[in-house]
């Protein structure tokens, strides 16, 4: 029995890793010279200019307003902290279409708050700035949830110590908590910015697809796929899997040397 | 200098700190000795600013520290494990307090300069306290407190998890300080061998309340009054 259950354990593992790999192979190898033709079209540039801008504005915007956020789930109690937590965790388990109109009404002109936004002269709706709120809403709580789980991980013998060092509360997050929670920063960014990245249904309703202009690698495999640009497509999917299998790879890397020095 | 009144501390219907009070002099080595659960560290933490009494009043210096928070209070505490900043080096783990309160660089790097050789750290100043033995990382919260220039110094059984041979040489080095800086401390052990080595005043804590007060060598002497017990 033992025996039968190691096996299927193993055998399990194996199949899955197997499945994962080829259906991925299918996108790094699927056409090398149509692939290479495609990765040198001029129309790709632009999509990945915006694609890779946004993303990163989306998990800067995140780190920014995220680590306080964290921070305070983190360290205060306060009434209704688990309301506002599963509030805050939402947009993960909410479908992105949903999420997507969600902010496309809360943002469109007719509404109240978009009204607001329009007399500052800001517009959301078809812009780049409207995929930065859509990637930035649905890869948040990624964010949050990393920073917050690095911050509790801190025994709170350290802040005592240093409120009793005199150390104010901000200069204890400054200088004690932001630097211990360095890796949980780390990995919540990337984590947030490979989420933006790969956004796709709350992007569209809030943006579209204009080309040149609010087109994603996402929106664009998606288009061009349908269109039977599949090259195009291919090129696009092949740059996302890059940027996607990199990170993790350099995360893993850079977590594993931190774990050994730990260690030793 | 201190003066606790009337101390209760209660989670729930759980009576932990009752009806406590001390007074510890200036300068003075006060020491708090009880057995585990006697409410020990959560007076510590009462002290600190950390918690707060269920009733009664907690006296600094005359102030009534009920709204002060921890930062303002002038008291500081070396912890059981260290507490050390894993992040920094020695000299910034002594240095975070100055530096904290604004210190110019200056006076920031001889005041740690005079902290380390009174506790025999120069050597470490570079390294983080990972490297270093138990001994040493105590030796640092020593300094690290000291730089806090903290009026109140509390202990929090911060020699329990070393060995007899470094026990002994850190409970003189600590003895040394006191006499050189004159701190007034509060010291939670439930040895008796700490407790007359170091102390000027013993309080016994006993299920939250304090159960009589005497020189260290009287722990030793019998409730009843009847001599020395084995």
């Amino acid at each position: 029995m033992n025996r039968l259950f190691k096996a299927l354990c193993v055998i399990v593992t194996v199949l899955l890793s197997l499945f994962v790999a080829v259906a991925l192979c299918n996108v790094f190898m699927g056409s090398p010279t149509g692939l290479f033709h495609a990765m040198r079209d001029r129309a790709l540039r632009p999509v990945m200019e915006v694609s890779l801008v946004t993303s990163l504005l989306a998990a800067g915007l995140a780190m920014l307003l995220g680590t306080p956020v964290a921070y305070v789930l983190a360290r205060r109690p306060f009434f209704g902290k688990a309301a506002v937590e599963t509030l805050l965790d939402l947009p993960v388990a909410l479908p992105p279409m949903v999420a997507g109109l969600a902010l496309l009404v809360l943002v469109s002109p007719t509404s109240p708050f978009g009204h607001v936004l329009n007399g500052f002269g800001i517009h959301l709706i078809f812009t780049k700035a409207g995929i930065v709120l859509a990637q930035l809403f649905v890869a948040l709580p990624f964010y949050i949830r990393a920073v917050r789980s690095a911050i509790t991980s801190i025994p709170p013998s350290i802040p005592a110590a240093a409120a009793l060092l005199r150390a104010t509360e901000a200069y204890t997050f400054f200088h004690v908590i932001l630097p211990l929670s360095r890796e949980g920063i780390i990995s919540g960014f990337v984590m947030c910015w490979a989420r933006a990245l790969g956004e796709f249904g709350a992007t569209a309703m809030v943006a579209g697809c204009i080309p040149g202009v609010t087109e994603t690698l996402p929106i664009a495999i998606y288009t061009r796929a349908t269109s039977g640009d599949l090259a195009f497509a291919g090129a696009a999917a092949f740059c996302l899997a890059l940027v996607s299998f990199v990170t993790l790879i350099g995360l893993r890397l850079s977590f594993r040397d931190g774990d050994e020095r730990r260690k030793a | 200098m201190i003066r606790l009144e009337h101390l209760d501390k209660r989670f729930g219907d759980r009576v932990v700190l009752r009806d406590l009070s001390l007074d510890v002099s200036g300068g003075e080595f006060a020491i708090l000795f009880g057995p585990s659960g006697a409410g020990k560290t959560l007076l510590l933490s009462i002290l600190a600013g950390l918690e707060l009494p269920t009733a009664g009043r907690v006296i600094l210096k005359g102030c009534d520290m009920a709204r002060v928070p921890p930062e303002r209070r002038s008291v500081t505490m070396v912890f059981q494990r260290h507490a050390l900043f894993p992040h920094l080096t020695v000299f910034e783990n002594v240095a975070f307090s100055l530096r904290a309160r604004g210190l110019h660089g200056l006076v920031v790097k001889r005041r740690v300069g005079e902290l380390l050789t009174l506790t025999g750290l120069e050597a470490c100043a570079g390294l983080k306290p990972d490297v270093l033995s138990g001994g040493q990382c105590q030796r640092v919260a020593f300094a690290r407190a000291l730089a806090s220039d903290a009026e109140l110094i509390l202990f929090d059984e911060p020699l329990n998890s070393l060995d007899r041979t470094l026990k002994a040489g850190l409970m003189a080095e600590l003895k040394r300080l006191h006499r050189v800086k004159r701190f007034t401390a509060l010291y939670v052990t439930h040895s008796c061998e700490e407790a007359l080595a170091l102390g000027d005043k013993v309080y016994q804590l006993e299920n939250g309340c304090v159960k009589r007060v005497c020189l260290p060598h009287e722990l030793f002497d019998r409730d009843d009054g009847r001599g020395p017990a084995k």
